[in-house]
């Protein structure tokens, strides 16, 4: 026990149980931030949009009325009807079925590839913000190289040197993504490195790996993770870029960004192999945009307004 | 009464475009244990860079000469692993700006059980938030049970400063620096605070120094006052004899330009500005604003030197 507390002379009797029951914790600041966000509709319709997105994703088998690789060869290019929603494309699969697996393949890039951007940007923001000098050097300019590419160019280089296959797209996609995490979260480091609550964790003793990761990582969440939902944007649209250019997943497997180059064929007598693919792109890079613009809104405490 | 913490001939110098600073030059002083030790003086005067050299937390461009010894090892010779073990259990500090100096994301219990468990191996987190709340009891914090689960933006300044002291006692150190610590708050929360401060250092019998530019303050507080002006130590007494018999120019200078209760008479201030720290200072740095400057003032620095037992002054006119 610390002798501070033995020194007075009545150490109250404290029933630690009656201290969790005490219950109504402080509201935190992502119930705050996401209550704000619930009062912006647009944002909340893409949160709508993207939830949809996943449940399409997660139960595709059986949402879907047809399997996505099935040809009906009696009902080649097929406009929409009621036994095929969205129509048929060359080889007679039911589009509609054919998309809705399709949101697999953009959700698992968008996620793992975002996922990669964030594991290293952010480590890399992190040590370089908070370490500076040489190494913020070395990391800095090594980030501006990258930058320097425009990022299909550079996914499209990357696709080049690895191979076609959506393994090596999500990574492609993932080192592209890297540079504005690391980025973002050196300049956020930045700023909270100079605080006074981390010079007061360093007068207490704690280790820089822990005022790097506790102190200052959860300080700088907010702007993470609105990047994150951005990037989650830019990634199904690469994907889908990579994959129209014939770089990214292979045939015969569902990617939206395939469909639509398969479809450009077939533009003026059957539109609708192009149209939905394309619309289903157009719509899920809106909602994640729409719902970084929102959060970023809902997470930024200087825009409050009651 | 021993020695807890002596600083002997302490320099630290930051290289900037034009030419080092000498931030602090030559600085000796002592703290005993069980002792209050108020370090005051005017802006850049050095206050901080002293205690934040005794914490070892100069930034990495800053050199540190000299001597900080602790229960008799010098700090300065220390690695930063061993001076990380130091930190917080055996020096603390608070700092001036309580709003500023809680992590807004953790709660208030979160923030203390962290320090009590970051230097007691073997402490569960359950004595660890036990602990806590005897700690903000003994800082007087009221309904502790509940306000643990507290976040820093909930509590007011006097309430923040109050966490903040019982995360400094966290580890019950031997050693409190307390830099401005009343400076961000208003005046009545002042009092209480320092009252607080002078009741937990009774009670656990440990020593504090405490930095601030306030005199009032050093007078209600400290036993023994050192007054600093441009990196040096001009003055240093127990404070009975600084405000009733003060002997540098300086120290006479702020307190004739302290408010008087009751009296009309217009407040002398002390004419001109600190000088630029710069390497080519000589002679007395507070020459230039000296109301007693000689032509020996301009020329050669003068030493500290003990004028009356245990009353030191850096003064040519006093110690001749």
């Amino acid at each position: 026990m610390n002798p501070v507390l033995k020194k007075q002379q009545t150490p109250p009797v404290v029933d630690l149980n009656a201290i969790d029951n005490i219950g109504e914790k402080t509201e935190g600041f992502y119930k705050v931030s996401f209550d704000k966000l619930r009062k912006n509709k647009l944002a909340m319709f893409g949160l709508y949009v993207i939830l949809l997105n996943i449940i399409m994703a997660v139960f595709a088998p059986l949402i879907a009325p047809h399997d996505p690789t099935e040809m009906f060869v009696k009902n080649r290019l097929e406009a929409p009807s009621s036994q095929f929603f969205m129509g048929t494309d060359e080889f007679g699969r039911d589009i509609f079925s054919r998309i809705i697996y399709g949101a697999q393949i953009s959700l698992k890039v968008g996620i793992i590839s975002v996922g990669i951007g964030i594991f290293f940007g952010v480590f890399l923001g992190l040590i370089s913000g908070y370490f500076g000098k040489l190494l913020d050097n070395v990391i800095s300019r090594f980030m501006d190289v990258l930058f320097s590419f425009p990022d299909i160019l550079l996914a499209i280089a990357i696709m080049a040197v690895l191979g076609s296959n959506i393994t090596n797209v999500m990574i492609a996609i993932g080192i592209v993504s890297i540079p504005i995490f690391a980025r973002i979260t050196r300049s956020a480091v930045l700023s909270v490195r100079e605080s006074q609550f981390i010079e007061a964790a360093k007068s207490t003793g704690v280790k820089d790996i822990v005022i790097i990761f506790r102190h200052i990582l959860p300080n700088i969440s907010a702007p993470i993770i609105v990047q994150s939902t951005l990037s989650l944007a830019f990634a199904i649209i690469a994907e889908a870029s990579l994959s129209f250019l014939g770089l990214g997943t292979q045939p015969p497997s569902p990617s939206w960004g395939l469909m639509l180059n398969t479809g450009r064929g077939f533009m003026e007598t059957s539109p609708w192999v192009a149209i939905f693919p394309g619309l289903a792109i157009m719509i899920t890079v809106l909602s994640f945009n729409v719902l970084g613009d929102g959060l970023r809104d809902a997470l930024d405490p200087r825009l409050k307004k009651d | 009464m021993e020695n807890l913490l002596e600083v002997i001939d302490l320099k630290v110098t930051f290289p900037t475009s034009k030419g080092r600073i000498r931030a602090i030059d030559g600085v000796n002083f002592k703290v005993k244990k069980g002792e209050i030790l108020g370090i005051v003086g005017e802006s850049g005067s050095g206050k901080s860079i002293s205690s934040l050299s005794i914490m070892g937390l100069i930034s990495d461009q800053g050199q540190v000469e000299g001597k900080i010894l602790f229960n008799d090892e010098n700090l300065l010779n220390k690695t930063e692993v061993e001076m990380r073990k130091i930190r917080g259990d055996k020096i603390s500090m608070i700092f001036q700006d309580p709003m500023s100096s809680l992590n807004p994301v953790f709660t208030i219990g979160n923030q203390i059980s962290e320090a009590i468990l970051l230097h007691n191996k073997g402490v569960t987190k359950k004595e660890a938030v036990e602990k806590t709340i005897e700690l903000l009891k003994l800082v007087g914090l009221p309904s502790p049970e509940q306000r643990i689960h507290d976040y820093p933006h909930k509590f007011s300044g006097g309430m923040r400063q109050r966490a903040m002291i019982a995360m400094a006692l966290a580890c019950e150190p031997e050693l409190l620096v307390a830099d401005e610590p009343t400076t961000a708050l208003d005046v009545t929360i002042q009092a209480q605070i320092l009252e607080l401060l002078k009741e937990i250092q009774m009670k656990l019998g440990m020593s504090i120094i405490l930095i601030t530019h306030d005199l009032g303050v050093v007078a209600e507080t400290c036993h023994r006052v050192a007054v600093m002006y441009a990196g040096h130590v001009v003055e240093e007494t127990d404070v009975y004899t600084l405000f009733a018999n003060p002997k540098h120019p300086y120290t006479k200078g702020l307190i004739n330009s302290l408010p008087k209760l009751g009296s009309r008479e217009r407040l002398t201030p002390i004419q001109g500005q600190p000088p630029q720290l710069y390497d080519d200072l000589t002679g007395c740095r507070f020459a230039s604003r000296c109301p007693f400057v000689s032509a020996e003032c301009l020329e050669n620095e003068q030493v500290i030197a003990e004028v009356t037992k245990g009353h030191f002054v850096r003064c040519h006119k006093e110690v001749g």
